[in-house]
């Protein structure tokens, strides 16, 4: 990866932009962080992405996208300075068979790169032509209002590209304690590339992390997506998938809440026979809470798409799953489920589901659902009569209930995930 | 003398109202360990509710009588005591539990029932070999224990899978409901064989059926006709042949 960090000159997309609601402070951090940028490829794309959020603007109390949080929390968060840009990127390793990228504070701190994967950065003089074009493009419309200000303030915008036929593993963690970090990466999938990612976050109480990613794949390929929300901070995230032919992406999210835990999944199917897995498994308790926002389109015949979301909500916890299918016109034989299902085991929580298909095409399968429940008294029943005292069925049927939504991980990453939820459906058990 | 392993005297039971309706209407029935016994019925005539009162199922209520295993009383017992007390349920619908493995789901019952009594709890790799001995013995399938609990199994599969916890569990008293409905020759041959095996000298089994077949291959010790949420008729084996050729009318006027 190239450390050119020299700055270039003229500042091509300069012009200020007007925001309503965003404090001067706040335009001028990213005017000044577009100023600095070394390459013109990395001043365009942020510029890009600052008109995107220039056009949407601060959320209001009335956005649909962000209809079950706190408008103050939001607003608050996204409203925050960023860090002064950094001037130089640090060192990484080549060779290994694991690319791992450890951002703390929204800074690039530590990375490995195996031989046959290749990283590069927007500020960097060997970001290829198209990688960066594409990424421009997609960050100049981005829908999402925390992604485009993610692309807009990141300090450092990383692109991956994995070759045609080559499998391989992508480990991203993010952390820190700073007031904000914002991270943008960009990963190419070339045609039949195979790559499991993780995604996880290490954030102090008070720190905003916003972070979009995308992921673009070519024909044929796959990836496997395993994220975890942090335990504390505010965090947002945004993760855009774009399928090609064929192509294939599983996502997994587990969370246990923070003070705010969003995740927007935005996917287009945009080739014949794609197929798209996302899978949301939450226990949230105490005050915590966790969002999901997921906008699916399938834009090509042959299409598939499951979003299977569960919430166990305890405690004073929040969660809300809102959840969108569109079948555009030409999108024949999509076949394409959507569930959204909470247990709400607490009389103080509360939970959310929005479920919505918007169907333009006359050859399709859609199937939807929510559902809001304690659990299952025929089952606890049936448990209970095999000698199962009341909790230990509850306990059994909760780890069933989420374990649906874990079966697409392989077994240490469900270990895991699952240790990671019994913790916080019991926080508070031996008090 | 022997203490009955389950003795059910004037047993009445409601499913509270309004209007409240009383199912059993002074039910009576003695279970000496050895014992098969099988209750037949018309439909509505008290079968499916003996054997949910005997479970402890919350939508009952025992308004008079008693029910004790072992000269125990279960009625102030939750379904989960009765269970570790001994008492077995076959169901007639088994619930589908998606998500809890077959295998850990037995594992963690059997596990309850050793502890109950002083006993080390089984690891995974222990309670391999029981549960692969007792799936031999129903004939089932090993892919039987990964899938969740019921969970897409036909209905006679269910079936096998009541009688595989049933071998697991052995309880003292098994009271299964319509085992039979459901299967066709084969499986009824094979969860027969899974009764036959599993029934002693140190255990009793009721048998809820609606017909003869099953005791074709479960020879049963004594015979009741329940109707109008009582015992009405009482014999041997020969006393299921009649209802099969006579039908109930003859008995229950």
């Amino acid at each position: 990866m190239s450390g050119d960090t020299s700055l270039t000159a003229p500042p091509a997309n300069m012009r200020a932009v007007h925001v309503p609601d965003v404090p001067e402070a706040l335009a001028a951090a990213a005017a000044a962080l577009r100023a600095a940028s070394a390459t013109p490829a990395l001043q365009a794309f942020r510029a890009a992405a600052w008109e995107a959020f220039a056009r949407l603007g601060i959320p209001g109390s009335k956005h649909e996208d962000f209809t079950y949080l706190s408008p103050a929390d939001v607003k608050a968060a996204l409203l925050r300075l960023p860090a002064a840009p950094r001037a130089a990127m640090v060192e990484g390793e080549a060779g290994g068979a694991l690319t791992t990228l450890d951002f703390t504070d929204g800074g690039l701190a530590a990375f490995t790169v195996p031989e046959n994967v290749d990283l590069h950065a927007l500020a960097g003089d060997d970001m290829p032509e198209d990688l960066a074009a594409a990424w421009t493009q997609l960050a100049a419309a981005e829908p999402d209002i925390p992604a485009a200000l993610a692309w807009s303030l990141a300090q450092q915008p990383l692109a991956l590209r994995i070759p045609a036929d080559v499998r391989t593993s992508v480990r991203l963690h993010f952390a820190g304690q700073a007031a904000r970090a914002d991270h943008a990466l960009f990963l190419r999938l070339e045609a039949n590339a195979d790559v499991d990612v993780t995604i996880e976050g290490d954030f102090g109480a008070d720190t905003f992390s916003n972070t979009a990613i995308a992921f673009s794949l070519a024909p044929g390929a796959q990836v496997r997506v395993m994220q975890a929300d942090a335990a504390s901070g505010l965090q947002m995230l945004k993760l855009r998938f774009d399928l090609d032919r064929d192509a294939r992406a599983t996502c997994l999210s587990v969370s246990t809440g923070s003070r705010l835990a969003r995740l927007a999944v935005e996917a287009g199917l945009n080739g014949p026979g794609a197929d798209l897995d996302v899978r949301g498994a939450t226990a949230v308790n105490g005050e915590n809470r966790v969002h999901r926002h997921l906008k699916i389109r399938h834009a090509a015949p042959h299409g598939t798409s499951n979003q299977l979301f569960k919430a166990v909500v305890l405690g004073s916890a929040r969660s809300s799953v809102d959840g969108t299918v569109v079948v555009d016109r030409g999108a024949q034989q999509t076949d394409a489920r959507q569930l959204l299902q909470h247990q709400l085991l607490s009389p103080d929580g509360r939970a959310d589901a929005k479920p919505r298909l918007l169907i333009h095409a006359d050859d399709v399968k859609c199937s939807h659902g929510a559902t809001v429940g304690k659990t299952d008294a025929a089952q606890r029943f049936y448990l209970e009569s095999r000698g199962l005292d009341t909790a230990t069925a509850n306990a059994l049927l909760t780890q069933a209930f989420l374990g649906e939504a874990l079966d697409v991980a392989p077994a240490n990453v469900r270990a895991a995930a699952w240790e990671t939820l019994s913790a916080a459906l019991h926080e508070g058990d031996a008090s | 003398m022997t203490t009955p392993l389950l003795q059910i005297t004037d047993l009445h039971a409601s499913l509270p109202g309004p209007p409240t309706v009383e199912l059993l209407k002074g039910l009576s029935l003695t279970l000496n360990p050895g014992e098969v016994h099988a209750i037949m019925g018309p439909n509505g005539s008290g079968k499916s509710t003996l054997e949910k009162v005997a479970a402890g199922h919350p939508d009952y209520e025992v308004t008079a009588g008693d029910v004790l295993l072992r000269g125990e009383s279960l009625l102030e017992m939750s379904p989960d005591e009765r269970s570790r007390k001994g008492l077995f349920l076959g169901f007639q619908y088994p619930v589908e539990i998606p998500g809890v493995s077959n295998a850990e789901f037995l594992r963690i019952a059997a596990n309850v029932r050793r502890k109950e009594r002083g006993e080390e709890e089984l690891d995974p790799f222990d309670f391999q070999e029981v549960l692969d001995e007792k799936m031999k013995l129903l004939d089932m399938d090993a892919r039987y224990k990964d899938r969740g609990v019921n969970e897409g199994f036909s209905g006679g599969e269910k079936k096998r899978n009541e009688i595989l916890q049933m071998a697991v569990l052995d309880p003292a008293v098994a009271i299964l409901d319509e085992t039979d409905s459901g299967l066709d020759v084969d499986a009824l041959r094979v969860v027969s064989h899974g009764i036959n095996a599993i029934r002693g000298q140190d255990n009793a089994v009721l048998l809820i059926t609606h017909y003869q077949r099953l005791l074709d291959y479960v020879k049963p010790d004594f015979v009741h006709i329940l109707s109008g949420g009582r015992i009405v008729k009482s014999g041997g084996a020969e006393l299921a042949l009649d209802v099969e050729t006579r039908g109930y009318d003859w008995i229950t006027g």
